[in-house]
């Protein structure tokens, strides 16, 4: 692996990236028709980001105790239907306050 | 009441951004101190707008290091894989009036968070609505990246730490109100919760890599779901 290597590396999988971000984009501008691939591609994004929180938000400020108290002030929040910019800086004051 | 505009746009983009903020500060500063040269995470900010490539690269694509470029290219596209069906998921949502070249300037944006943020939006979308959110988010992630790469003894990383609840905050606000709305959603967002968790108590020689293992959580529980509860037509 040199830099230029690097280089290239970080130059295709720029192009990967945009190719993949942009065809259904501009190619299905249709709606879907299967209610069942409807409902997949509706859930998965949500899925995925649930997937993202469990488990690593439980260490995301490096320790249990302040991830665990922000978490918890953002569960509250939003099941109480705050807003999202109000949900993630309470749950950000929360972890200062505990670590 | 609620409009679209590029002001409500950036407004509700500004967790993602600060959440970028700390999580492209770090992604970079492990990519330089791992031997990258200070362009490397810089230029993949600017071009690649993706957290999980970027943290597997800066692990990785190390000048001098072993190993060829076209396995890492082919890892970073398997996980990139998602944005075909993040793009898909946003391209149900976008107005039918809005033209090919401004669908290529929003496909920019495409990323967890931010098709996240626009699909579940209870108004009608708009172009200047989306371009809010990629501003918001892009410039936070740069900035993150740039001043990571450049200066990573500009900030202890203990300051930062607290800021990385901010990312995670986000995604609850984000998934709640749409589990509490559904029941087949609320099942979607378990099942995958459950299953990425569980992937972590595997032994470590059988563990998916991190970004790996939340794709497949969702795209199983999504596909559960899914199949279990299908959707009325044209109601996503």
């Amino acid at each position: 692996m040199t830099e230029a290597d690097l280089f290239a590396v970080v130059v295709l999988v720029a192009a990967a990236n945009f190719a993949m971000r942009s065809a259904p984009l501009v190619l299905l501008r249709k709606p879907l028709e299967s209610p069942r691939l409807v409902a997949f591609v509706g859930r998965l994004p949500y899925a995925i980001l649930a997937a993202m929180v469990v488990p690593d938000a439980f260490s995301a400020t490096g320790s249990a105790a302040p991830s665990c108290a922000g978490l918890a002030v953002a569960l509250a929040l939003s099941l109480c239907g705050k807003s999202l910019p109000l949900v993630a800086a309470a749950a950000t004051l929360a972890a200062f306050a505990v670590s | 009441m609620q409009d679209a505009t590029f002001r409500r746009g950036c407004a509700d983009a500004l967790p993602i951004g600060a959440g970028y903020f700390g999580v492209g500060f770090a992604v970079a500063a492990a990519a330089v101190a791992n031997g990258h040269p200070v362009w490397s995470p810089v230029l993949q900010s600017l071009t690649h707008l993706s957290g999980t490539d970027q943290g597997a690269l800066a692990q990785r694509a190390i000048p001098g290091a072993p190993g060829g470029m076209w396995q890492l290219v082919l890892l970073c596209l398997a996980l990139n894989l998602r944005y075909l069906l993040l793009s898909l998921a946003l391209a149900q949502k976008l107005p039918p009036q809005i033209g090919i070249v401004r669908r290529l300037a929003v496909a920019m944006g495409v990323t967890d968070e931010n098709v996240a943020l626009a699909v579940s939006r209870p108004f009608p979308l708009s172009f200047p609505y989306l371009v809010g959110i990629l501003a918001t988010s892009y410039f936070g992630w740069n900035a993150g990246n740039a001043i990571g790469a450049v200066g990573t003894s500009l900030l202890p990383p203990s300051a930062l730490a607290p800021l990385g609840i901010a990312l995670y905050a986000m995604f609850v606000a984000i998934v709640v109100p749409e589990a509490k709305k559904s029941r087949p959603m609320l099942l979607a967002v378990l099942v995958a919760a459950c299953l990425n968790a569980a992937a972590r108590l595997l032994p470590s020689a059988m563990r998916p890599a991190s970004a790996l293992s939340m794709l497949l959580a969702g795209v199983a529980a999504a596909g559960v779901s899914a199949w279990c509860f299908p959707e009325r037509k044209g109601a996503p």
